[in-house]
């Protein structure tokens, strides 16, 4: 079977290595990013530039999208440059930015009213987990639509789950994400108790790190915290 | 953070959730942002508790 072309838009620090995974699988890649000096790194490995969305979904049977915001996802999609506009019957469109459940929705309402599928597919796993290729993926939309998109996010991902119809993986990466918050606030007090109460936060973590309290944010992102390192895997504004 | 918490907040308002949690969360990160800790890690919450570690006393 040949390779399916695919479109690829958001080449940041999540979108850079998910790309790189497909021109590794031998998918013609088509490129587009809002800043292009971004992207050069992608069109040396192969990729082709395009100088629009639109561009883009005019050469693709499937486009990949992961922007920065819910507004970057319209303008992406929508308008006289967006990739609806057009993406060619039976092709397929997959969202992967963290974005409004309701906008995943109208999205996959517009590609049906032009006989597109439109998936959203936001990711959790971060920068590592995208150079790794071990994304969890949760995914939105028509059952059809999923099962053709499979292959592709498969080389994205590990853990790929459709959750149901459009929306519901923005649904999902947001039960990701409340949990994620409340998560940092207890292991930051859990520290901040440690350090006042006089002990040493460090080896605090050797004790609570290995039964019912443990958690990603305490284990993995505490002891950057008490180092004194705050450089982002994920950072505060985005 | 602060992008994605907004969304689910909008989107709890929508369904008649009151997340408290939640709210807490998006409160604390908008003020890392205010003092301009916008672009550091999400683990930046702690230097607020070490530096200040009465900044909430209710």
């Amino acid at each position: 079977m040949t390779a399916l072309v695919v479109g690829f838009i958001g080449t940041g620090v999540m979108g850079t290595p998910m790309a790189r995974h497909l021109l590794a699988k031998g998918h013609p890649l088509y490129v587009y990013n809002r800043t292009r000096e971004r992207a050069q790194g992608l069109v040396d490995a192969g990729g082709c530039w395009c100088d629009s969305p639109a561009d883009v979904a005019r050469h693709s049977q499937v486009v990949v999208t992961i922007v920065g915001t819910p507004a970057d996802v319209a303008s992406t999609y929508r308008g006289p440059s967006g990739i609806l506009s057009t993406a060619a019957p039976g092709s397929l469109l997959i969202d992967m930015t963290t974005s409004d459940p309701e906008l995943a929705a109208e999205l996959a309402a517009a590609g049906k009213s032009r006989g597109v599928d439109v998936l959203d597919a936001p990711v959790s796993g971060g920068d590592i987990g995208a150079r790794n290729a071990t994304l969890s993926i949760m995914v939105g939309g028509e059952a059809g639509a999923f099962e053709r998109g499979r292959p592709i996010l498969e080389v994205m991902g590990k853990t790929i789950v459709h959750q149901g119809p459009a929306g519901a993986g923005q649904y999902t990466k947001l039960c990701n994400q409340i949990a994620i918050a409340a998560t940092i606030i207890s292991a930051c007090e859990s520290m901040a108790f440690a350090k006042a109460s006089g002990l040493d936060p460090t080896r605090v973590l050797e004790s609570i790190t290995t039964g019912a309290a443990n958690s990603w944010q305490l284990s993995q992102l505490m002891p950057r915290a008490l180092r004194g390192d705050y450089e982002p895997g994920f950072s505060v504004a985005h | 953070l602060t992008k994605d918490l907004a969304i689910a907040l909008a989107c709890a308002e929508r369904l008649g959730l009151t997340l408290p949690g939640l709210s807490l969360a998006k409160r604390l990160y908008d003020e890392l942002v205010q003092g301009g800790a916008g672009s550091k890690g999400t683990q930046v919450l702690l230097s607020r508790y070490l530096e200040r570690p009465h900044f909430e006393r209710p």
